[in-house]
């Protein structure tokens, strides 16, 4: 971890950065950020299943229940898929209106950050 | 602490510790102040902590996966006495509140630091626990306790109690089987989630109902009783900022009692303990709406939030666990508490607050406590520790203490943003935002604050045109030679650090 100041023109300000491998890690004006390396955007905020009519697994863990079912209606806050991490149960929900497309795991399944659970249909 | 010398005394020379992490941290420096040995039970990637490198022993009880390691009764007895231990913390969370683990304890002839296995049967069973309180005068929230669980009958009753209502594993604690179903169409989805994860957690599925006080404010007390029968408390925390039933930020004393309800609500606590006959620390879990209390549960152990008391009594919880479970009596007279100041407990998750809180694995790379008075840090992690998905997301507290309310949310909110952890996505940002919310801020905050003020978690802001320019200048005067496997690598030899910083 190194110290940086930078020269503004309302003055000096200082904060600590660190390279890894990813991305900088940086801790400026009291907050904390990671940049992740690809040109400089930042992860935070872009969500893993940025598309709504895809359901991606936010996070590393184990498939606890699918109560998707391929044909099936949805609707906004329709549960699709419960799974487990850190020993919390999570629960990601439908955004849309639509109908279930194709489910990519079943109970048990250990998925990683970003696999693609679901796929929907939206309706227009 | 009390020094007494008394021949039925059963002296404690070296103390197993059931339990990882930052509270396992905790009572490996109690061990240390009281020349006691400490000796660590853990999982095998866990040789990858802080605790593993400050106990004075180790014994590896298992793999990662908890069930074959801190939740298996034999293999940490086993450790205990293959490294010669006289006694055993359990900690929080894992064994601690398992009956057959302090029974099986006492029967290998070690000295179990907490209550009986008697209470933790009792109290932890939360249908006998209602009825034993309710019997002790202590008002409780209506509910379903039966032993009929099927699904019909369960139905039945959370129509009769009426919605919103809660369904909790009867062997439960800590967050984990308790789920909250708002209209019956989402009872059969909540029911089967909670037996789903009160099975894994606990080994058991049964649940019971409770009608769920919506804008309930959740406060505690602190109880301590010894050997000799006696029973005193420690004054409330107030624990209402809670997402999904897991706590966020605590503080002693609660902004919302005044000494009538206090003097009350103390009253049933120790009434609840006496109960049981109960000897150690342990905490007695209330609902407050308006000036009506109602009974929740009783958590036979060391509670997560314990320093905000120990902050505003400046006494030290572990230590006397430990000096009890050896045959002292308590170190405090009821009149001998008299708390002083505010203190607050922010629970650092790894967690990324701007994705809803999910959970954030890696290696810790960097760590950086502001020190400074009222400050306390308690974590298990040193840079170069990987924090993976096994265990529990919770990597260390931040404690302050300082003369009032008003004061002490300052003082957190400053070390909020002076802290620095690098590796891993924190929660930090999340909780300035509950400190800064008005309703924090007031006091009058429920335990429906989280779900209603922040039910995404945080939306994530545009970077300000200072900090893009810092991160251009970090990534241009972090050359390649710079990155963590040098510059961050643990220092090898006492002589680097010190001159680190001159």
């Amino acid at each position: 971890m190194k110290r940086i100041t930078l020269e503004t023109p309302l003055g000096i300000k200082s904060g600590y950065a660190l390279k890894d491998r990813t991305g900088v890690w940086i801790h400026f004006e009291g907050k904390t950020s990671f940049y992740e390396n690809q040109d400089g955007s930042k992860r935070r905020g872009k969500k893993a299943n940025a598309s709504k009519d895809q359901i991606d697994s936010p996070m590393p863990g184990k498939i606890l229940k699918v109560p998707a079912v391929v044909g099936a209606n949805v609707k906004p806050g329709d549960p699709l898929v419960v799974m487990e991490a850190m020993k919390m149960e999570y629960t990601l929900k439908s955004d849309i209106f639509g109908t279930v497309k194709a489910v990519k795991v079943k109970e048990g399944d250990q998925v990683t950050r970003g696999a693609l659970l679901v796929s929907l249909e939206e309706k227009k | 602490l009390v020094t007494e010398k008394e021949d039925y005394l059963k002296a404690i020379r070296k103390l197993a510790i059931a339990n990882r992490g930052e509270v396992a941290v905790r009572i490996i420096r109690a061990c240390e102040e009281l020349g006691i040995e400490s000796i660590l039970l853990h999982s095998e990637p866990d040789q990858n902590t802080r605790a593993y490198r400050l106990a004075t022993k180790s014994v590896c009880i298992g793999p990662a996966t908890s069930s074959q390691s801190y939740l298996n009764i034999q293999a940490n007895v086993q450790g205990a006495l293959a490294a010669g231990a006289d006694a055993v913390h359990p900690g929080f969370g894992f064994l601690s509140e398992n009956a057959d683990f302090a029974q099986a304890c006492l029967d290998a002839g070690l000295i179990f630091v907490g209550p009986t296995p008697d209470a933790i049967q009792k109290m932890g069973d939360k249908v006998t626990a209602r009825a034993l309180v309710e019997k002790a005068g202590v008002p409780l929230v209506p509910g379903y306790q039966g032993d009929d669980q099927s699904d019909i009958v369960l139905k039945k009753e959370a129509s009769r109690i009426g919605y919103p209502l809660m369904i909790k594993a009867t062997a439960g604690g800590g967050g984990r089987g308790l789920k909250v179903a708002y209209q019956e169409s989402e009872f059969q989805l909540q029911l089967e989630s909670a037996r789903r994860e009160a099975l894994n957690a606990f080994g058991s599925d049964q649940v019971f109902l409770e009608r769920y006080i919506e804008n309930g404010k959740h406060i505690e007390f602190q109880v301590f009783g010894d050997t000799k029968g006696n029973v005193i408390h420690l004054n409330e925390r107030e624990c209402s900022v809670q997402r999904r039933h897991q706590k966020i930020v605590e503080e002693a004393q609660s902004p919302s009692l005044n000494d009538h309800l206090r003097k009350k609500m103390s009253e049933c606590a120790v009434k609840a303990a006496q109960a049981v006959s109960y000897v150690g620390a342990g905490t007695v879990e209330f609902l407050l709406k308006g000036d009506q209390f109602y009974f929740l549960e009783m958590n036979t152990r060391l509670q997560v939030e314990h320093p905000v008391t120990e902050e505003i009594h400046g006494v030290d919880l572990v230590k006397a666990q430990i000096q009890v479970a050896q045959g002292y009596t308590l170190p405090w007279k009821q009149e001998d508490i008299v708390p002083k100041g505010h203190s607050i407990e922010c629970r650092i998750y790894a967690e990324d607050p701007y994705m809803n809180g999910v959970p954030s694995t890696g290696k810790i790379l960097s760590l950086l406590w502001p020190e400074g008075k009222g400050r306390r840090y308690e974590y298990g992690f040193d840079p170069g520790d990987e924090v993976t998905s096994f265990y529990d997301s919770m990597i260390a507290k931040i404690i302050v203490h300082d003369e009032n309310r008003e004061m002490c949310i300052q003082k957190a909110l400053r070390v909020l943003s002076d802290t620095v952890i690098f590796g891993v996505k924190t929660n930090i940002d999340y909780l300035k935002e509950i400190l800064n919310h008005s309703e924090f801020r007031n006091g009058t905050m429920s335990t429906a604050f989280i779900s209603k003020n922040f039910p995404e978690g945080l939306k994530a802001k545009e970077s300000s045109k200072d900090e893009l320019a810092f991160y251009e200048l970090a990534k241009q005067s972090l050359s390649d030679s710079s990155t963590v496997s040098q510059s961050d690598a643990p220092l090898k030899g006492a002589f680097q650090i010190a001159w680190r910083n001159v």
